[in-house]
């Protein structure tokens, strides 16, 4: 079903690279191909009205002006309209924070330190996003059914992240590499946002969580790292 | 989601004071039977009153709120309903192992088999996203380690229990809510494997706390 949804949405647009075979989080920045401008600039434009006025309050005619484009340009490149920018622009902006979150992980030694620092950053940056929280706080239904749009991408492209990160690791004996990276796919997103009883600010509490939780039964015992 | 008027005390939700002690589970009762057959965006408050027998000023009087109000009393409710009945059925496990298994396969059977919880993932998921998504799941996570922990307790030191139930709780929304293609909880047989594969390794493993007493698993 989650490749099913892929299809429809584009991540990032229109550069069709949203193969699950092929992990994009990975080091490179946001593939912004040229001919791809204007729409960049219509989501450019689309972030500013939201910071303005929220999700619900901006017009198309808001987001003309802000891009300098007209009415017909916003509906050429976005024939959904008003929903279809919303959910783009939401999926453009996760991408983003995924594509940052890989790059900050990206020389950690062992995929034990990428996860802690991966759900440390993760939860950062999430603190740190100021429009984020304030949509949260606001429009919590409008800002988390765009970010559900995402959702499908996420969880097929960081499953594959973590599947390539899984290959070359001493696996404990009869774990299922693919069942793995879907197992620490759910721990990572159920840690981001929604500390329940951890600190994830706490090093030393998240490489815990991360040691038992995460890879206790994943990693085979000798191949753990002892610090 | 059977349930019986006046199966259980007024206990949980802590109605308001009324002449009528049995009608804010009533109206409770009235809304989750409403959500199971229409959902939550097309239940109104006459719905409600209707359902419950009791008027539209009723409703408003015992819920002030309104609609949001009533939806997260129920859910609050139901949450703990199901919390409620797993951990008396865990009393009879004699593992840890055991205690994990069972409780997340039951938790996830009574899930699946909710009325009204079906008709919300089938019709509008989205809606549900306020009360699920990131730290809105906090209250969930601690009821579900308020009611089952203790159970669990009797085989791990406390805290290691707390960890664990939460850690259950997580897996069991993450698979509810995004099923996967081998792990189905509703197997009794799948959940059973989640925990040899994934709990057990985790909670034995040196950076976790002793057991007290060595977890027969």
């Amino acid at each position: 079903m989650p490749f099913a949804s892929m299809e429809r949405s584009s991540w990032p647009r229109g550069s069709g690279e949203v193969a699950p075979s092929v992990p994009r989080i990975g080091v490179r920045e946001c593939v912004v191909p040229a001919t791809d401008l204007v729409p960049e600039r219509i989501m450019d434009a689309v972030v500013a009205c939201v910071e303005r006025v929220g999700l619900s309050g901006f017009a198309l005619e808001d987001v003309a002006a802000e891009a300098g484009v007209g009415r017909a340009t916003i509906y050429r490149h976005f024939p959904g309209g008003r929903g279809q920018l919303i959910r783009e622009t939401v999926t453009r902006e996760v991408g983003r924070f995924w594509q940052a979150l890989a790059q900050d992980v990206e020389r950690d030694p062992t995929l034990e330190d990428r996860l802690v620092h991966g759900l440390m950053s993760a939860n950062q940056r999430l603190a740190d996003h100021e429009l984020l929280q304030r949509l949260l706080a606001a429009e919590p239904q409008e800002i988390l059914s765009a970010l559900m749009t995402s959702e499908p991408i996420v969880d097929v492209l960081l499953r594959e992240y973590l599947r390539g990160l899984l290959v070359g690791q001493h696996m404990a004996p009869g774990v299922d590499i693919d069942e793995a990276a879907d197992y620490l796919g759910r721990m990572v997103l159920a840690h981001i946002g929604s500390p329940g009883r951890w600190d994830t600010g706490d090093p030393g509490q998240v490489r815990r969580l991360v040691r038992t939780q995460f890879l206790g039964g994943i990693l085979a015992a000798e191949g753990t790292p002892t610090g | 989601m059977q349930r019986r008027e006046g199966a259980r005390p007024a206990s949980a939700a802590s109605p308001p004071r009324t002449g009528d002690p049995g009608a804010s589970e009533r109206v409770l009762d009235a809304t989750v039977e409403c959500v199971a057959r229409w959902g939550l965006g097309k239940t109104t408050l006459d719905d409600i009153a209707r359902e419950a027998g009791v008027s539209r000023a009723t409703v408003y009087r015992l819920f002030p709120g309104g609609k949001p109000i009533l939806f997260e009393r129920c859910g609050q409710r139901e949450v703990a309903r199901i919390l409620l009945e797993l951990s008396e059925r865990l009393e009879e496990c004699d593992t840890a192992a055991d205690v994990l298994a069972e409780a997340m396969h039951h938790a996830a059977v009574v899930l699946a088999e909710d009325r009204a919880l079906t008709t919300i993932l089938e019709r509008e998921p989205e809606v549900l996203l306020p009360y699920l998504a990131f730290d809105r799941q906090g209250p969930i996570l601690a009821a579900a380690t308020a009611f089952v922990a203790p159970t669990l307790g009797r085989f791990l030191p406390r805290h290691q229990a707390e960890e664990a139930v939460e850690w259950a709780a997580r897996l069991v929304i993450s698979y509810t809510l995004t099923p996967s293609e081998s792990i189905d909880l509703t197997r009794p047989d799948d959940a059973r494997r989640v925990v040899d594969t994934y709990l057990i390794p985790g909670l034995l493993h040196e950076d976790a706390p002793l057991p007290v007493t060595p977890p027969p698993c």
